[in-house]
């Protein structure tokens, strides 16, 4: 979707580069190709052949969007007894569901694109970058960076449990600019300070349960043992 | 086993996973199958135990396309269940973030999904070849859309200022203003469009039918309304005791019937109830020969045309109208409660229906356009398969795609018709 909302910088796009395989624009789609682009995670076995497929017959793979980054909001499932999931289905689930993955659990991925939805921004310097054969860099910074450069005020200091301190940067930090928290969609950064982070949440009287909650969110995967740790303190 | 079997693996040029088969014995359609096999999702399951301002949030990832109708869907359950008022100014706010995502959504559709069967191309970057000057139209229209969406939601897709009680951040006149202008700015290119597919040469495919959509008797309603059948109003409250779900084994979609009949939601049921479309939109209509109420099930493109401009004067009309905003504290009155709410999504009805109690999640259950037009689709494919089997399987797989793309069957958003009571 991010991808047609590019819009007419497809066209200058399209001198460059050739659209083989896209299902949800195309009648005739192609493989092998250069460059894969995957959004979403396997949710069944069907899904994590399909995955595979997908690595063999490409070149590059970049794991697009919050869902293939880190499992997203689908990976909140993962924390729910197997038993309980299967209920929700009356007892005739279509298919046996596995874990909501990062695709870099199952496949070599050589470019990932945080973000739900991913930037278009980063994506355009992606492609850019691969097409001149320069290097691309995720921020290794946070989200409150990029609000202080927006000269917001704090919404945590406001009283809000805002994600800002630890999240990746890159966003322009577009939810706390609309004064909306930051709730962690890119995940958290390589030196995120995860434990003074929560120590300054619990002092601002924020549950440990209200801490698990926003976490899991969208990195239930990636903060699974810090998760468990809040839960056993 | 059938003496001739028509097989669609995987549909191109819809949003999701879907397969479709057609069985013919003896000159007979004898099955149809229209399978969605996107993976579970578990939605509704996942909300469960989440505190009720969250929900918004996760709703709106049910899709990339219509992000807003779920946001706004999923905050007026909330707001409903835990007894929350929302001003004047709010709630038109939201109708004009809704009215810009409606158009965004239907522009793709119609330029990126149907045109290329129209054209006799495989696709619209092929047709950005062949015509490049229409395709930066549609570009144009989807771009202005997406900016006036990002205006009041600060984002295009998943927009984050959509939460109980109000808009998160304050709106400037100048913000109204830039929205009015941008509309203005693609009103004339929303009327050529609605020519083009007004004009278009549809399948004359008919089949009578219940529709569905929402009704307050004077205009089109996208944000609030009763629920309308050709045959019945009731009050969205009262969905359970109308609309009646079960499951299929060959598809991960649950099906739905309203009052024991098949029925449609989106474009064409809309307007099929309502006919209340403004006359710059019903002259276009009447040039071309479209007429409402039709039971041609083509016909759901060239409303969702006419309905855009429909929209955009009324977008136009609110806006012109608008002050500054500026949020405020809302209070929650209760801290449980049971709340439903119904809103037109670009592709027909769309219900969020939650418990909330001591402020979290305890049932969620969401009932998607898509989810209630499988059943319908289905039986469109059968009938209209019926009057083509003399032809050859590849103009019979053409044809019935036609039809399948008009409804714009969203099938990520299909799948998340899982039940969890705690």
């Amino acid at each position: 979707m991010q991808f047609l909302n590019m819009e007419h910088e497809i066209l200058d796009m399209l001198k460059h580069l050739k659209i083989k395989n896209f299902r949800l624009a195309k009648e005739i789609n192609e493989w092998p190709v250069d460059i894969a682009f995957v959004e979403g995670t396997p949710t069944n076995r069907d899904e994590i052949r399909k995955l595979l497929k997908i690595r063999r017959d490409s070149k590059l793979l970049v794991a697009l969007g919050s869902c293939a980054a880190t499992g997203g909001i689908p990976a909140l499932v993962n924390a729910m007894e197997k038993k309980e999931a299967m209920k929700v289905y009356n007892g005739m689930p279509p298919e046996i569901p596995v874990d909501a993955k990062p695709l870099k659990y199952y496949v070599n991925v050589d470019y990932t694109l945080y973000g739900c939805p991913f930037s278009i921004e980063e994506l355009k310097e992606l492609i850019t970058s691969i097409i001149m054969g320069k290097e691309f860099r995720n921020k290794r910074y946070s989200v409150c960076v990029e609000c202080s450069l927006m000269e917001n005020g704090c919404l945590l200091k406001e009283g809000y449990l805002c994600m800002g301190p630890i999240t990746r940067a890159g966003c322009k930090a577009k939810c706390p600019s609309n004064n909306a928290s930051c709730l962690g969609c890119r995940s958290i950064y390589e030196d995120a300070n995860l434990k003074g982070y929560i120590k300054i949440l619990l002092d601002k009287g924020f549950s440990k349960d209200e801490i698990i909650e926003v976490f899991s969110l969208f990195s239930y995967e990636e903060l699974k043992e810090v998760i468990a740790w809040l839960k056993e303190e | 086993m059938a003496e001739r079997r028509i097989n669609i693996g995987e549909i191109t040029k819809i949003e999701g996973h879907a397969n479709l088969t057609i069985e013919i014995d003896d000159n007979e359609v004898k099955k149809v199958m229209f399978g969605v096999h996107e993976g579970s999702r578990y939605f509704e399951a996942l909300m469960v135990g989440k505190r009720y301002y969250y929900l918004p949030e996760i709703a709106g990832k049910i899709c990339g396309i219509c992000t807003v109708a779920h946001e706004i869907a999923s905050v007026r359950a909330v707001e409903d269940a835990l007894g929350m008022e929302v001003s004047e100014e709010v709630k038109n706010l939201r109708k004009l973030i809704l009215i810009s995502s409606h158009i965004q959504s239907h522009i793709l559709h119609l330029y990126f999904l149907v045109l290329p069967d129209y054209k006799g191309v495989e696709s619209a970057i092929e047709l950005a070849e062949k015509n490049a000057e229409l395709m930066k139209k549609a570009f144009k229209l989807k771009e202005a859309s997406n900016y006036m969406t990002a205006l009041i939601g600060g984002k295009a897709v998943h927009p984050c200022t959509i939460v109980p009680g109000k808009i998160s951040k304050r709106i400037t006149k100048i913000t109204i203003d830039n929205y009015l202008k941008k509309m203005k700015e693609i009103y004339p290119l929303l009327l050529e469009t609605a020519e083009l597919f007004a004009s278009l040469d549809y399948p004359s495919y008919e089949r009578e039918n219940e529709y569905v959509a929402l009704s307050n008797g004077s205009t089109i309603p996208l944000y609030e309304g009763k629920i309308a059948t050709m045959n019945n109003v009731f009050d969205v409250h009262e969905y359970g005791e109308h609309i009646k779900e079960w499951i299929v084994e060959y598809s991960s979609a649950k099906r739905s019937l309203v009052d024991g009949k098949d029925y449609m939601v989106g474009a064409l049921a809309r307007l099929n109830i309502n006919r209340n479309l403004r006359e710059e939109a019903k002259e276009i209509a009447n040039r071309f020969g479209v007429k409402f109420p039709s039971h041609r099930v083509a016909w759901i493109n060239a409303a969702q045309a006419l309905e855009n401009v429909h929209y955009a004067l009324e977008a136009m009309e609110i806006a012109e109208n608008m002050k500054e905003y500026e949020p405020r504290k809302v209070s929650t009155p209760k801290k449980d409660g049971e709340g439903i709410a119904a809103v037109e999504a670009p592709r027909g009805l769309l219900i969020h229906h939650y418990i909330i109690k001591n402020g979290k999640c305890i049932y969620a259950n969401i009932i998607t356009p898509t989810a209630m037009n499988t059943e319908n689709i289905e039986r469109s494919i059968r009938g209209y398969a019926a009057k083509l089997v003399d032809k050859d399987d590849d103009f019979i797989k053409k044809e019935v795609e036609k039809i399948i793309r008009a409804y714009d069957p969203c099938i990520s958003c299909s799948v998340h018709m899982v039940r969890i009571r705690d």
